[in-house]
Formats: C-alpha cells, sequence, structure tokens
C-alpha cells in the first residue's frame, strides 16, 4: 500500500499547490457572477436574469414589429415599448451588478472583521 | 516501487510538519497569554490549511474562503477554553468541519438536493489511451468526505484519533473508509496497468 500512499499524497500535493496559486487571486468577472449564483440572495440574482431575457426577447419582438408596420402612430407605439424594454434591461443590470459588489464588499468586510479581530 | 528520493520528500515533510505542530503548541500557549503577535501567527500558519481542507469538503473556491474566514474568527474567539494547546489541530479543523456542515445543510436547503448517501460513488477507470494515470483525477471523483478524511491523513498527516474527532465518527470508521479510499485506488490503478499492457 506504501505506493498507493506516496501517489496519494503527490497527488494531493499537487492539487494544493493549484489551490494556493489561485487562493491569492482577486475575485474576476465570472468569480463575481458565480458567487452571485449562490447564497441567500441567489433567487434575486436568478430572478434578474429571467427578467432581463424574457425583456429582451419582447424587445426584440417589438423591434420587428417597429420595422413590419408601415403606420407611424403604430411605429411609436412600438418604439415606446423598445424604449421601455432598453430603460428595463439597464435597471437590470444596474442592480445585478450592484448585487455582486454588495457581495464581494460583504466578503471584503468580513476579511476585515477578522483582521480586526486578531489585532485589537 | 517509490524512489529513495520521494521516501526523503516524505520523510521531510513529516518532519516538516512535527515541527509545525510544536510550533502551533507555543504559539496557542503564547496567544492565549494575550500575545497579539503570536495569535496572527497562528493563523497565518493554518487558514491555508483549513482553506484547503474546506475546499476539499465543499469544492467550491467561493465556498471555501467563506467558510475558512468563518473557522478562523470563531478560533480567534474561542482559543481561550482551549483548555489543552496539543489538541488545537482537532479542535480547529473540529470548528471548520462544523462550518463546512453549515454550510452544506444552508446549500441543500438552498438547491433542494438531498444526499444522505455515504457510500463511495463508482469510479470509472481512466481512459486505456493515456499512457500515465492520473490519480488526481481518480481522487476528484470521490466523495468530498472521503477527500477531506485523505487530506487530513496524508497532508496534515493526522491520526485517525484526531481524525475521528474532527469528523465526529469511530475510528473503526476513519480506518475503513481509508483502507476503501486506498483499494478503490490500487483497483483503478492494477485495472490500467492490466489495459495497458
Amino acid at each position: 500500500m506504501s505506493d498507493i500512499d506516496d501517489k496519494i499524497r503527490q497527488a494531493l500535493n499537487k492539487e494544493d499547490e493549484a489551490a494556493i496559486a489561485e487562493l491569492n487571486e482577486q475575485a474576476g468577472l465570472f468569480e463575481m457572477i458565480g458567487m452571485s449564483l449562490h447564497g441567500k440572495q441567489a433567487w434575486m440574482t436568478y430572478y434578474m436574469w429571467i427578467l432581463g431575457f424574457v425583456t429582451f426577447i419582447f424587445g426584440l419582438y417589438a423591434l420587428s414589429r417597429f420595422f413590419a408596420s408601415d403606420d407611424t402612430a403604430v411605429q411609436l407605439a412600438w418604439m415606446l415599448a423598445i424604449n421601455t424594454c432598453l430603460a428595463t434591461i439597464v435597471v437590470i443590470k444596474v442592480l445585478g451588478w450592484m448585487q455582486m459588489t454588495k457581495l464581494e464588499t460583504m466578503r471584503e468586510i468580513k476579511r476585515l472583521e477578522m483582521r480586526l479581530l486578531s489585532q485589537d | 516501487m517509490p524512489n529513495q528520493s520521494e521516501n526523503r520528500g516524505h520523510s521531510r515533510a513529516r518532519r516538516q510538519r512535527e515541527k509545525e505542530r510544536a510550533f502551533s503548541e507555543w504559539l496557542v500557549m503564547r496567544s492565549q497569554q494575550g500575545n497579539r503577535e503570536a495569535q496572527n501567527s497562528l493563523l497565518e500558519l493554518w487558514q491555508q490549511r483549513f482553506y484547503l481542507y474546506a475546499l476539499r469538503r465543499l469544492n467550491s473556491t467561493e465556498a471555501a474562503r467563506d467558510v475558512t474566514q468563518d473557522a478562523l474568527l470563531s478560533v480567534c474567539k474561542n482559543l481561550g477554553k482551549l483548555k489543552d494547546p496539543v489538541t488545537f489541530p482537532s479542535w480547529s479543523y473540529r470548528i471548520v468541519e462544523r462550518r463546512c456542515m453549515d454550510w452544506m445543510r444552508k446549500s441543500i436547503r438552498e438547491r433542494d438536493v438531498i444526499d444522505t448517501e455515504k457510500e463511495i460513488p463508482d469510479i470509472a477507470a481512466p481512459d486505456s489511451q493515456t499512457t500515465e494515470i492520473n490519480i488526481g483525477q481518480i481522487l476528484g471523483a470521490l466523495e468530498p468526505e472521503i477527500r477531506s478524511l485523505l487530506h487530513l491523513y496524508y497532508m496534515d498527516e493526522l491520526s485517525v484519533a484526531e481524525i475521528a474527532t474532527i469528523l465526529d465518527i469511530p475510528g473503526g470508521t476513519v480506518k475503513s473508509r481509508l483502507y476503501y479510499a486506498r483499494k478503490v485506488l490500487a483497483d483503478v490503478i492494477d485495472t490500467t496497468s492490466g489495459e495497458q499492457k
């Protein structure tokens, strides 16, 4: 079994080295997105993604109707719908970013809390 | 057969662990006397290991970071209550393990995924086309509980009794899980070696 023990030890060592290398890296964009999909407030992120997708699809539909119509009044109505969709998507994106940065800030607060606790 | 340099490397690592444990005991005593520098050194010495343990247990870097932070806070707050500094590794790992369990419970509630089975999953043999057996992949396929147990046993050189305390399971179960993990890995390696011949 000692051969197996050594192989296990080496494999675990390699894993550890890779994990340690990753440990000190700052949270990237995808990591931040990943963070927002977990935790107590994950439902909000999912809700925003779904709402954003639905709004985007409706926006595309309104755009196609806008170009298909010859009546100016109808075109204006569809343009209003497109405008509303764009505004909604912007709001969703802003809220999404706020949510992501909030989670990152909470993480930093925890780190600070730990540092303060060990220094006072 | 493992070569001599690997054996020497392992002995060196073991001696290093023993030294670190002795140093940790001293740091725990100094911390309990109110020395903040000792406490910082103690946390620096152990935080990486806690993170690696939590990572193996939870399979998520984000969760591992959160759990490690919570565990370190708890260690800081409760260090004064630790009666025997010698037991610091098992005591602190027990805290990390509890935090991991809390995270998993929360996670199960959130994802509505209930996995109460503790069986070791079937591990597919590596592709026979590969000339080198990637034992890391085989380890990755093991259940997180077994992986964390292997971490404690091989990387932290903790005794079976200490691991049993940390995981809150009988010593016999620790032994049987270690044996089973080794057997699974040996079987996969044997099978692959046979196929390659």
